[in-house]
Order: C-alpha cells, then sequence, then structure tokens
C-alpha cells in the first residue's frame, strides 16, 4: 500500500513537471497539426487516439505509446550523432545547426509528451479496473444465489463450457459454439440474462448525409487490412515483454455455428464490446467456480 | 530429359503456343490487341497498357522460371503455357466486356469494377497470377481469371493431365472458389488490402482525375442520375436498395461498416440491406468452415478480414440476423 502511494506520488511529480514545461500546450500543437495533415481526408492517426473508453482499448493504447516514443528515440539519436560528428570535425553549419536543434526540442517534447500520456493512461486504467473488479464481485454474489441450488451434473456441464469460451477469450484464440452447445447456453443465460441485461441504443445515421466523395476521401490511400503502424507497435510490444492481452493486435472471436446458437448467444451477451464480453465470462467463471466448489468437495 | 519437355522450353515454341491459343480466343474481340513478348520476373503473367483508346498492348512474358505448379511432368511447361495463355485471354475478355457486363452476383461486380478501374487508369497494367503461395498483386480479377484458365485447362487438356495433378488443380479451383464466396482482400506489394476500399478509391481517382466517364459503363446504369462528386451515402444506400442488385447492396453494406456510418434504410427489416447481411453472415460461416484446415494464404489473411468486417458490420447496425451462425470477433 506504502509502495503503491509511493509510486503514485512519483507519477504525480512527474506529471506535473511536463506540465510544467508546456506539455498540455505541445499536445494541442500535435493534435492541430495532425487535423491540418488530415484536413482533405477527414481521417486521423491511429497512433494518437483511443479506440474507446473501456479497459482493453486504453491497455492496448500503451503500444502505441511505445511506437511513437520509439520513433522519436530513433530522430533524436540521428541529432545526436549530427552533433557528435560536427563535433569531432569542428565544423558549423549555422543552418543545418540551428533545424538540428529545433529537431532535437521536438523530439524531446514528444517523448515527454508519450511519457505524460502513459502516465496518465496508467491511472485511467488502474480507475477503470477497481470499477471493474467492485462490479464484478457484486454479479458474482447475484448470480451465486441463483444457481447454488442447482444439481452438480448441470453446473459442471454449463461450467465446462463457460471454461472453454473464457479461455479462448485470454488466450486470443477462437471458440466455435457447436450445435449441442446451444442448449447448455440458453440453460446459462435463464440464470444469468437478468444480471448482464444492457440498453442498446444504436446511433442513428444522422452523418450519412455527407457526400460519397468525402466519404471515399477518408479512405486511406492503401486500406490495409492491418496497417503498418499497428503491426510495427505490436512488434515493439513483443520485443518489451508487454502482456499479450494488451497487445495492439490481441483478437479473439467467438463462432456460432448455427441460428439456434447465435439466438442463445444474443440472449447472454447483449453489449459486443470487448470488455464486455470479458466481464461476462469472467463473472459466469466466478459464479460457476463458487458454486461448484462445495458440490466437488461433496462428491469428492 | 525428354524431346517432349525441351520442346516447350524454347521461347519458339512457347511463342507458337502463345499465338495458336490466343488467336482462337481473342479473334472475336472488340478491342484492337497488339501483342509483344517479353523477358520479366517469372511470377509475372503479362503487362496489358491501355494508355492508347481502343486498343490493348499486351506485353507476354516469356520467363516462366521454374514454376511447378503443374508438376514435374513432361507436358508440366506445356500446361504451364496453355494455362497462361487461357489466364490472358480470360483478362483481355474482361477489359473488352466491361462497358456492357452486368454483374449478378457481388463478385462479378467486383471483378467488373476492378476491369473498370484498369481501364479508365490508362496505365499499363502488370499482371501476376494468382496461383502463386504468396500472390504478389493480385486482385478479384485475377482470381476470376485463374478460376476461369484453370477450368479451361482442366477440360481441354484433360488427357495430358494426370490423376495426382488433376486433384492439385481442382484443389485451387476449388480455394480460389471459396475466396470468391467473400473476396474481401486484394495484395498490392505483398500487403494485404480491404479489396472493395481500393477499388473504390481507385474509381474516384479515374472518374475526378482521369475524367472517366460512369455513363459509359452499364454497372452505373442506376447510379448516373447524378454526379459522383453530388451523390450522398443516404441517396447511394437507397438507389442501392431499389435496384436490388446484389453487387450494388454487398457494396453499400461493405462502404458503409468501414466508413462507421449506419447501416440501414427507412425500409427497415424489408431492406435489401438487411438480406445482404444476412447472406454476409451465413457466407461467412461457411467460408470458415471451409477454411478452417486451409495453410493457403490467400484464405487465411481474407478470413482476417471476413472477421474485421463481420465486426464492422456488427457495429454499424441494428439488424440482428439470427436464423444463421455468426462470426463475433473482437480486438
Amino acid at each position: 500500500m506504502n509502495e503503491k502511494s509511493n509510486t503514485t506520488g512519483t507519477y504525480t511529480v512527474e506529471r506535473r513537471l511536463y506540465e510544467f514545461f508546456g506539455i498540455l500546450f505541445f499536445r494541442k500543437l500535435a493534435l492541430r497539426l495532425e487535423s491540418f495533415r488530415h484536413r482533405n481526408d477527414n481521417s486521423r492517426n491511429v497512433n494518437y487516439h483511443l479506440r474507446s473508453s473501456g479497459i482493453s482499448s486504453v491497455k492496448s493504447f500503451t503500444g502505441y505509446l511505445l511506437y511513437n516514443a520509439v520513433c522519436h528515440v530513433i530522430s533524436l539519436a540521428f541529432v545526436v550523432v549530427y552533433f557528435a560528428i560536427t563535433g569531432i570535425f569542428g565544423a558549423r553549419y549555422i543552418v543545418l545547426d540551428i533545424s538540428m536543434c529545433v529537431l532535437l526540442l521536438i523530439n524531446l517534447y514528444c517523448i515527454m509528451l508519450q511519457r505524460y500520456t502513459y502516465i496518465k493512461t496508467r491511472g485511467f486504467v488502474e480507475k477503470l479496473v477497481n470499477t471493474k473488479n467492485k462490479r464484478m464481485v457484486g454479479r458474482i454474489e447475484r448470480l451465486l444465489q441463483k444457481i447454488e441450488h442447482r444439481e452438480y451434473s448441470e453446473l459442471q456441464k454449463e461450467f465446462l463450457l463457460i471454461e472453454k469460451i473464457r479461455e479462448s477469450i485470454h488466450n486470443g484464440t477462437e471458440c466455435v459454439i457447436k450445435e449441442c452447445d446451444a442448449a447448455i447456453l440458453r440453460d446459462i443465460s435463464k440464470y444469468a440474462k437478468d444480471i448482464f441485461a444492457v440498453n442498446n441504443h444504436k446511433k442513428r445515421g444522422d452523418d450519412n448525409e455527407i457526400s460519397l466523395e468525402t466519404a471515399v476521401l477518408s479512405i486511406p490511400k492503401q486500406p490495409m487490412v492491418i496497417n503498418k503502424v499497428t503491426r510495427r507497435a505490436a512488434k515493439l510490444q513483443r520485443i518489451f515483454r508487454f502482456d499479450n492481452s494488451s497487445n495492439v493486435l490481441f483478437e479473439f472471436s467467438i463462432i456460432t455455428e448455427t441460428g439456434d446458437c447465435e439466438n442463445a448467444y444474443r440472449t447472454l451477451v447483449q453489449d459486443m464490446s470487448r470488455d464486455s464480453v470479458e466481464f461476462i465470462f469472467d463473472v459466469l467463471f466466478g459464479a460457476y467456480n463458487k458454486a461448484l466448489l462445495p458440490l466437488r468437495r461433496t462428491q469428492i | 530429359m525428354s524431346t517432349m519437355q525441351q520442346e516447350y522450353k524454347t521461347s519458339f515454341q512457347k511463342k507458337a503456343i502463345y499465338n495458336s491459343v490466343l488467336s482462337k480466343e481473342l479473334g472475336d474481340c472488340k478491342h484492337r490487341i497488339e501483342a509483344r513478348y517479353e523477358w520479366k520476373r517469372p511470377d509475372q503473367v503479362f503487362t496489358v497498357d491501355i494508355s492508347l483508346k481502343d486498343t490493348f498492348e499486351v506485353g507476354i512474358n516469356l520467363n516462366t522460371g521454374r514454376q511447378k505448379y503443374f508438376g514435374d511432368s513432361d507436358s508440366a511447361s506445356m500446361l504451364e503455357i496453355i494455362y497462361r495463355a487461357y489466364y490472358i485471354s480470360a483478362y483481355i475478355r474482361c477489359l473488352d466486356n466491361a462497358t456492357t457486363a452486368v454483374p449478378q452476383s457481388y463478385f462479378s461486380g467486383l471483378v467488373l469494377l476492378c476491369a473498370i478501374n484498369s481501364l479508365c487508369g490508362g496505365k499499363k497494367v502488370r499482371v501476376f497470377s494468382p496461383i502463386e503461395r504468396q500472390p504478389h498483386n493480385l486482385r478479384p480479377l485475377d482470381v476470376h481469371c485463374a478460376i476461369r484458365a484453370l477450368t479451361r485447362l482442366s477440360i481441354d487438356c484433360s488427357e495430358r493431365i494426370q490423376e495426382n495433378l488433376r486433384d492439385d488443380i481442382n484443389g485451387i479451383i476449388n480455394e480460389l472458389l471459396t475466396y470468391s464466396m467473400l473476396p474481401e482482400i486484394s495484395y498490392k506489394r505483398d500487403e494485404a488490402l480491404f479489396s472493395i476500399l481500393q477499388e473504390i478509391r481507385n474509381l474516384r481517382e479515374n472518374v475526378t482525375l482521369h475524367r472517366c466517364s460512369m455513363t459509359d459503363y452499364t454497372l452505373f446504369d442506376e447510379l448516373t442520375t447524378k454526379e459522383f462528386a453530388e451523390l450522398s451515402l443516404d441517396e447511394l444506400a437507397l438507389i442501392c436498395d431499389n435496384s436490388q442488385n446484389p453487387f450494388w447492396g454487398n457494396l453499400v453494406m461493405r462502404l458503409f461498416a468501414h466508413l462507421g456510418k449506419y447501416i440501414g434504410t427507412t425500409k427497415g427489416k424489408e431492406s435489401f440491406i438487411t438480406s445482404c447481411i444476412q447472406h454476409f453472415g451465413e457466407d461467412s460461416i461457411r467460408y470458415y468452415r471451409d477454411t478452417e484446415q486451409t495453410e493457403s494464404l490467400l484464405l487465411i489473411d481474407n478470413l482476417a478480414a471476413i472477421k474485421r468486417l463481420s465486426r464492422m458490420i456488427e457495429q454499424e447496425s441494428s439488424i440482428v440476423t439470427a436464423d444463421c451462425g455468426k462470426i463475433h470477433y473482437f480486438q
């Protein structure tokens, strides 16, 4: 606890220091420059913005911060090499020297900005994780009350399916819900659907009045399936041994084989965001595990 | 080395085969064709220059390298050249018919759009065959031509094709047909791109920069009430919904999903786009089942694109398709 507050204190001082050096003004400037760069194509830099405010999105954003920082460190290294060479040979080119100084300053500020954003992101993730954990405890208790009276064999069957799906979610693999799983999933949702019910407000098509020309201009020149920045950020995250689930290319899929499976899945999972799916199966796993624990002892 | 194998390794013999096949296949072409032979990297089949009006300048690559698509048998090199000749003829046919063709499916529409973009672009196009292990450059048009060429080859040269080679050829045709079910990617300099976005962007460039007239092509008959620049996304959706053409319906569905725009029209559940979403769901599950064991890079990359598109469609539409399974993709 003490250690944690110490770290938080250090981070706060570091943040304040960056703010003192005008990092907020620099950030504004960088974003202005970005919007100017994309004035014709209506798009954004993928490595500058969060995809959403969910835990997974914020966590994976650190990959882009790392990528940005590495790019600026490389650029900074070139400037240092330039000054080293000109220093050794005693050569002075006023225009080039000034440009290099400006480049040095820009790179330093960019690296500071990545660090500043990282500290803010870290605090935000901590808050989100705490909220998630609190919500999870409450939901597990509610679900436990509903399922604890049920038979061991029923619970065990459902638990195995939950475990299978949860594993593929955490390992980033594909999970196929087969025809034979549909009935089990329906049984699970019978008890759990109220606990995970959400109000789904789909956005309306108010912005579809824009011209086709403008819309097409927002398509990147090379509309890659996985863009280069993302691929490089993922590679850096692997090199720096980041947690696999926070990798920018971390993915998993749940495949329902038939309409029956899809219906059962939809009843249980109404919000289709990654965080929501992770949350649902974590709660289910926790509740079923707790419910099965005393039953397993009696079975033995 | 047998005489047969030697026979088709000389440039003279290769030219003789190309001449005999292409003159027969492309005799009734509407455009004037000027063919010449050149020596390029082995995976390139030919180049086509469309800068001159009404003329296709075709540069046929004589370098077939040590390609082993058709085995090591005596007739392998001959089969390779006949396949390439059929491939070239299928490609030229597509370009030749681009002005009048009407698509019956999303894939045929995309093939047609590729052909129109090649015609309008007025540039020299380098064409590679999609049956390589890792395609360098590939568009749906190339896949369409490869399917046609391989099918013709397996019918016309059936007596020269051994049993195991026939199975291999059928395997490649099946792979390409699986891709054609949901043709989401194309390759440009080894990078997998979303094919529809690439072609729409090319079309916009051709219309606005190269002054290509959309009225020249039957494909755009539905849209030509307005200029490309004047059309809004809502109007496009309405036109496509009314046309009931699978190509336009699927194009709108994909374009809206990629752009992050709400997919849906005033007709709600009865709209044509709704049925396109339903079909996409069914096809994506079928595609997933067909490619579970595949080692083909094209099919694997295409599945990744299908998953991403599936996610985008799910996010941008309120339409719930519960009659079939679905791929729920999370990143």
